[in-house]
């Protein structure tokens, strides 16, 4: 008979449910009118209230920001606030070389952690890690080279100055100004050409990744490229502190 | 113009610039371009430079560097120099000129732990210094032998000399470590001897402190303990082939770490001023080694340093002259130049030269570092007194004169090293691993 069997489902969709299919989420359309309507006030209300926040964010950095700037314009003007910019590149250069240097201190500090797990496995678990060797060499890179801004700003690379501390604060101005032209034409050239061979190595079809753990190597040439770029923006600020310093009298 | 026309014109820029105070990384890369561009032409120039540069910051013998560095810079933050000195001081204080013994051998267990010459001079100078000078000991023995045993930083293993060495020579640092033990423990001997013989001369020099019973002696072993296992866990690994320097390196860096948290002397905050000093002092390394390979790329092109080897060997003159030749010219260079500096300058011309003359080669590394020591300490501009006399309150003059004897007992060192070459070579070709 006909009506003994049971009907057939809709060929377009399951015959579930939304409810059914999420019991503690219902559909919008299941739900009563009143509850949709306050859901949906609730959603504005929300929103509402976090555009005014924002909003009201917003008016306080512009006031704030505009004071200080007006000030800054008015008192000083345009001329001297360019010149003020200079040191607060330098200010922020100087944090970020700071904050890399921690970066590349922690990731140190892996690598300590991962050889010692390594040699740890190898010896009591008979378990090394996998790719060890391959990964210490690539977090050099990191741990490495993101310092050099802040070695930089600490004045750590070796030099000799047994001679040039006999001369007078301008000739050793000059020098100096000789020595950063020196470190940002190398590091310039150096953070230029890992990008560009990062790039080289991330359009390559195959041969781009290294043998154990299959890891691509241009995110590395490419933390190279970066270490060196901080060390030649803050050698551009050391630069023209020098010359400003030749140029003074 | 030839090529080795141009690498001479290199290499006279060079010494130019680094007189003049130029950072020597930054001129190492920038000439060792030029002179590529200048041979090669500026694109092929170019890209080796960038494939040196990555090849060599991501080696993995070159993480070796890092982690002894930051294995240096926890013992150093710690009291593990303090109780080192202690425990000589118990043992050997009762006799005469006894603390300055002390300093000597608490400088060894120092180095012991601690890759770098001057940072060894400076704890010791913190330590040693105002106990000597409590005791009635005069200025001139107590920063004499401070800034002698400073010395003994980078010939005990871990030694950043030796690690720069075997990254430029491609020797093994294994090896290189191993060879330094023997010359550094007969070195301390020295010293010792010197200032017994000294204290027998003046015995106002050094009076001797009150005596200690064994079982004082006894127990100042046990803040010492741990430092000798890691030294010997360290250094024992390398020797059984049980692990390779750079995971050597990283066990010494975690140990140093555990036994200082341990001892609650290595807050967060230490740790991470550690930290960022080890960045900062790795950075440092890691440009002066891409310079260093970047110039070396620069001068085999030229193909200096085989013209060189050549004309020395071809002069017909007996090696060992040549040998004191270059030994006097290290001291010379030792007073004016970093120790990096020197190696990286000098090692890429000179060494394949005296390995073409038949010297062995670990011996000569441990010559060389030996000899660079001494330049470390001798007046006028010894790297380590000027850093010492920073720390301690002592005029410059009676530096000079303390330095002397020790300078005498360095000579007389380096003659029994150079007498005796399997002092240095013995221990490395016993060892188990390649």
């Amino acid at each position: 008979m006909p009506w003994d069997c049971a009907p057939l489902a809709p060929p377009h969709s399951s015959n579930w449910t939304a409810s059914q299919r999420l019991p503690h989420k219902k559909a919008l359309c299941e739900l009563p009118r009143w509850k949709v309507r306050d859901l949906l006030t609730g959603f504005t209300s929300r929103f509402a209230r976090f555009t005014s926040r924002f909003a009201r964010f917003t008016s306080r950095f512009a006031r704030f920001t505009s004071r200080f700037t007006k000030c800054m314009w008015c008192e000083m003007g345009w001329r001297n606030t360019l010149m003020k910019l200079p040191s607060r590149t330098e200010g922020g250069l100087q944090a970020l070389s700071k904050v890399m240097a921690v970066i590349a201190a922690f990731v140190l500090a892996f690598m300590m952690l991962l050889t010692v797990g390594d040699v740890v496995g190898r010896y009591f678990f008979r378990h090394p890690i996998k790719g060890t060797w391959e990964l210490v060499g690539l977090f050099l890179v990191c741990a490495g080279t993101w310092g050099l801004g802040y070695c930089q700003m600490e004045k750590a690379h070796i030099s000799i100055t047994v001679l040039v501390k006999r001369f007078s604060r301008r000739v050793q101005a000059i020098t100096n100004s000789l020595a950063y032209l020196i470190g940002l034409v190398g590091f310039s050239l150096i953070c230029w050409r890992m990008f560009l061979m990062a790039k080289k190595y991330y359009f390559l079809p195959k041969g781009n990744i290294t043998d154990t753990l299959e890891l691509p190597y241009f995110p590395f040439m490419l933390a190279l490229s970066i270490g060196a770029g901080i060390m030649a923006l803050m050698l551009v600020v050391d630069l023209v502190r020098s010359l400003a310093e030749v140029i003074r009298k | 113009m030839s090529p080795a026309e141009v690498g001479l014109i290199g290499f006279t820029l060079m010494i130019l610039f680094i007189m003049l105070g130029v950072n020597v990384a930054f001129v190492l890369i920038v000439l060792g371009f030029a002179g590529l561009a200048l041979l090669m032409g500026v694109e092929p120039a170019l890209s080796s430079m960038a494939i040196i540069s990555f090849e060599r910051a991501s080696s993995y013998e070159f993480a070796v560097a890092p982690l002894f560095l930051l294995m240096s810079a926890f013992v150093s933050r710690s009291d593990i120099g303090k109780e080192a000195y202690v425990m000589a001081r118990t043992w050997v204080g009762q006799f005469r000129g006894g603390l300055a013994m002390a300093t000597s051998v608490a400088c060894g267990l120092f180095a012991a732990c601690c890759g770098s010459s001057l940072a060894s001079a400076l704890a010791m100078g913190k330590i040693a210094y105002p106990e000597m000078k409590r005791h009635n000991y005069e200025a001139r023995l107590s920063t004499g032998i401070i800034a002698a045993g400073g010395t003994l930083g980078i010939l005990i293993p871990p030694s950043m000399g030796f690690i720069l060495i075997g990254i430029l020579t491609q020797l093994s640092i294994g090896k290189l470590f191993i060879a330094g033990i023997i010359p550094g423990i007969i070195e301390v001997l020295f010293y010792i001897l010197t200032v017994y013989l000294l204290c027998k001369l003046r015995p106002q020099l050094g009076p001797p402190s009150p005596m200690t019973t064994i079982r004082q002696k006894f127990r100042s072993l046990k803040t010492t303990w741990p430092v000798v296992l890691l030294f010997l866990l360290v250094i024992g690994g390398i020797y059984g082939g049980v692990f390779t320097p750079t995971e050597a390196g990283g066990i010494g860096a975690f140990g140093a770490l555990v036994i200082s948290m341990a001892r609650r002397q290595l807050t967060p905050a230490g740790f991470t001023e550690c930290l960022l000093d080890t960045a900062k002092l790795s950075a440092m390394m890691i440009a002066l080694i891409l310079g260093a390979f970047i110039f070396n790329q620069f001068l085999a092109v030229t193909r200096i340093p085989f013209i060189a080897s050549e004309w020395v060997t071809g002069l017909g003159l007996n090696r060992y002259v040549i040998l004191i030749i270059i030994i006097l010219m290290y001291i010379v260079l030792g007073m004016l130049f970093d120790i990096y500096a020197i190696m990286v300058l000098t090692i890429p011309i000179l060494f394949p030269t005296m390995t073409a003359l038949g010297f062995h080669p670990l011996w000569y590394s441990v010559i060389m570092v030996r000899v660079i020591e001494v330049g470390l300490i001798s007046p006028p501009f010894g790297i380590n007194l000027f850093g010492l006399s920073g720390v301690v309150d002592v005029p410059m003059g009676i530096l000079y004169r303390g330095v002397v004897p020790f300078l005498i007992a360095d000579i007389v060192h380096i003659a029994l090293l150079i007498a005796v070459p399997s002092l240095s070579t013995f221990l490395p070709e016993m060892m188990l691993s390649k």
